[in-house]
């Protein structure tokens, strides 16, 4: 079975007022569908940095990225986009949720750019899944911070991507959402997708099949 | 969920500052249109004056001719009306007639509407030898007068003499020490003397106003006229073919002749007149071609000035609103939308509130012009459209570079940030 996504020799270095600092030197990951894998790392130590390089929104300097097989920074912006679009669902510590869409819209909005997307019984669905049915018509501004990030799971999760990559999505939350998060990445699992949870609690970490973590620009697997 | 959903489910969410936008836009076409609208009422505005100066002229001209009717019925008819054969120098030099109107003519003349003569008086002129006033005197026999066209000129210019009684010139009344009330004996048949006539300086000094009747009877010229007095109406100096084609259909050819001095003074005054409102308008046209220069520059200044704080409000506006919008448009990349779509975005969206703003200020121009000013805005299709498009083009300017800006921000920089 090919890989869902496989990171080579990925390196990144920022500038900074005094020549550049490296932040990830010589990564290597690699996800097939049913994997689960977790990140820590102290703050700053890149773990955001690596994600958004795996979900090709940020360049790396070397190294290359694997996408259901497809080279994601050896092709055009567009096609980038669209590769992101059709196979990978972002969550974000912070949700970034649209404030002028509903919730039922901001779920639809996962699907934005793609031709052929699920129907909105797919979002029924996901709203069923989340317990966000009564807040289907609700704008963000209006939910707690758990209806907020299930909402954002649910934008994910709606297009059914190959990849998921959640940074810190428990960061902001209380223990009773951070199980329903963390239950359903499993489930998204489960179901044969393959996840990236970046984090820097150890309990969540520790329910991925997978630990790694970032140390001196490198990944390492705790075992 | 489309890309169109999503474009119009912001603006509703953000509709208050769309609507600043739209006021924005609203006010650069407003302040194009406006001095349009601004100048069209200063136009307006000095064909009233222009008018105005020109009905007070024609008034002024009206009441002058009164004037002169009043004045030259002060003098005196100003027409003398004499049979087509009369030589004139006969009638001048020995004041009778030998050629005669008939009396159906001047009847038929009663029975007829004028439109250039007042006052027509029928009259006998003829010398006499008056042994007491040892010499020749002039007879004028006159009727009562005839064809009183304006009703402001009721009063006879010359009252009726009634049978028996005689008006007589200065000279007379001094050689003979006459005065009113005395009886003189002329043909066997006695008259009273009712008036002396002021003097003259000419032939009426020497003349005798009676009853045409009596004068016909003493004369022996039953039925004869020698001519007809008038007072001529509106005519221009030398214009007289107007009464003698108005005469026509009963004096055929009658030769008619005007007494210049009077109608000169009527033309001139006429004329100066005229000629005074002309100057007043030139005068009049001139200020204001002025004031509307002044007028013209400064409204574009004005317009220039509004247009330019429009368009700085449009550009914070758009600023804040790409500012706002920031996190929202790294999320749309993460989801897919490429930059050029999210720039198509926020453009999309000025050029809507440009537009919308460009209708709604060119409307509430014509408003205003009708409402307030009364007026109809003179602007043709391309200068309606250039105007909207001047408010799109300003909300697209004020855009171009926030939009730009955000579209292109790295999303990754944003996303790790937030
Ligand atoms: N866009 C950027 N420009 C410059 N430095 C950056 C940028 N993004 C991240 N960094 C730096 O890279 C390092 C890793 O950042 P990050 O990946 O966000 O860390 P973590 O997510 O592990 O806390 C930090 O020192 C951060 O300051
Ligand atoms: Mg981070």
């Amino acid at each position: 079975m090919s890989p869902t996504l496989e990171a080579k020799s990925i390196a990144k270095s920022f500038p900074a007022p005094n020549g550049t600092i490296s932040v990830l030197d010589t990564i290597n990951l690699a996800l097939a569908p049913g994997d689960f894998v977790s990140i820590q790392g102290t703050s700053g130590s890149g773990k955001s940095t690596l994600l958004l390089i795996l979900g090709g929104l940020l360049h790396p300097e070397k190294g290359s990225v694997f996408l259901c097989g497809e080279s994601l920074f050896d092709c055009s912006a567009d096609r980038r986009a669209t590769l992101r679009a059709r196979h990978i669902g972002f969550v974000f510590q912070r949700f970034h949720l649209l404030p002028y869409l509903t919730v039922k819209q901001n779920i639809l909005s996962g699907a934005i750019t793609l031709q052929t997307a699920p129907g909105a019984a797919r979002a029924d669905e996901l709203m069923t899944q989340f317990d966000l049915v009564r807040r289907a018509e609700h704008l963000p501004g209006r939910l707690s911070v758990g209806e907020q990030q299930r909402t954002a799971l649910a934008r994910a999760l709606f297009h059914r991507p190959a990849l998921l990559l959640a940074d810190e999505p428990t960061g902001n939350l209380d223990p009773e959402n951070t199980q329903i998060v963390l239950g359903a990445i499993e489930d998204f699992v489960t179901d044969g997708g393959a996840a990236v949870l970046v984090t820097h609690h150890p309990e969540c970490a520790a329910r991925a099949k997978k630990r790694f973590c970032i140390k001196n620009k490198n990944i390492e697997e705790i075992t | 969920m489309s890309p169109i959903l999503l474009f119009l489910e912001e603006l509703r969410f953000r509709r208050w500052s769309f609507f600043l936008a739209v006021i924005a836009a609203a006010l650069v076409a407003a302040s194009l249109l406006g001095t349009r609208a601004f100048l069209a009422a200063h136009d307006r505005q000095t064909e009233e004056l222009l008018d105005g100066v020109r009905e007070r002229a024609e008034k002024r001209m009206a009441g002058l001719r009164d004037d002169a009717r009043m004045f030259s019925r002060n003098l005196g008819f100003n027409i003398l009306i004499l049979p087509p054969d009369q030589d004139e120098a006969t009638f001048y030099t020995k004041n009778r007639s030998d050629h005669f109107f008939t009396a159906e003519q001047i009847n038929a003349l009663k029975r007829m509407r004028f439109e250039f003569i007042n006052h027509v008086l029928p009259m006998l002129r003829d010398t006499y030898f008056w042994p007491e006033y040892g010499g020749e005197v002039v007879l004028v026999g006159i009727e009562g007068q005839i064809f009183i066209k304006d009703p402001s000129f009721q009063t006879p210019m010359q009252e009726e003499i009634a049978t028996g009684t005689i008006h007589i010139g200065s000279n007379i009344a001094h050689r003979l020490g006459l005065e009113p009330g005395k009886v003189v004996e002329m043909g066997q048949k006695k008259f009273t003397v009712t008036r002396l006539l002021p003097q003259k300086g000419n032939a009426d000094d020497i003349a005798v106003l009676m009853n045409l009747a009596d004068m016909q009877a003493l004369t022996g010229k039953d039925g004869l006229f020698s001519g007809l007095l008038a007072l001529s109406c509106n005519c221009q100096v030398g214009e007289v073919d107007p009464i003698r084609r108005e005469l026509a259909p009963v004096l055929q050819n009658a030769n008619v002749i005007e007494f210049s001095v009077i109608a000169g003074a009527r033309e001139q005054a006429r004329k100066s007149v005229a000629a005074r409102a002309a100057e007043q308008m030139e005068d009049l046209k001139a200020s204001r071609q002025a004031l509307r220069k002044e007028r013209e520059l400064a409204s574009q200044l004005l317009a220039g000035v509004i247009s330019l704080c429009s368009l700085a409000l449009l550009t914070a506006l758009m600023f804040s609103n790409a500012n706002a919008r920031r996190v929202e448009a790294a999320m749309l990349r993460a989801l897919g939308i490429r930059s050029p779509t999210l720039f198509a975005l926020f453009l999309g969206k000025a050029l809507l509130a440009g537009f919308a703003g460009g209708i709604f200020g060119s409307l509430a121009v014509f408003a205003v012009a009708r409402i307030g000013w009364g007026i109809s805005v003179p602007v043709t299709e391309v200068q309606l459209i250039s105007v909207i498009a001047a408010a799109m083009g300003a909300a697209f300017i004020a855009t171009l570079l926030p939009a730009w800006q955000t579209s292109r921000t790295d999303p990754a920089k944003i996303l790790n940030q937030e």
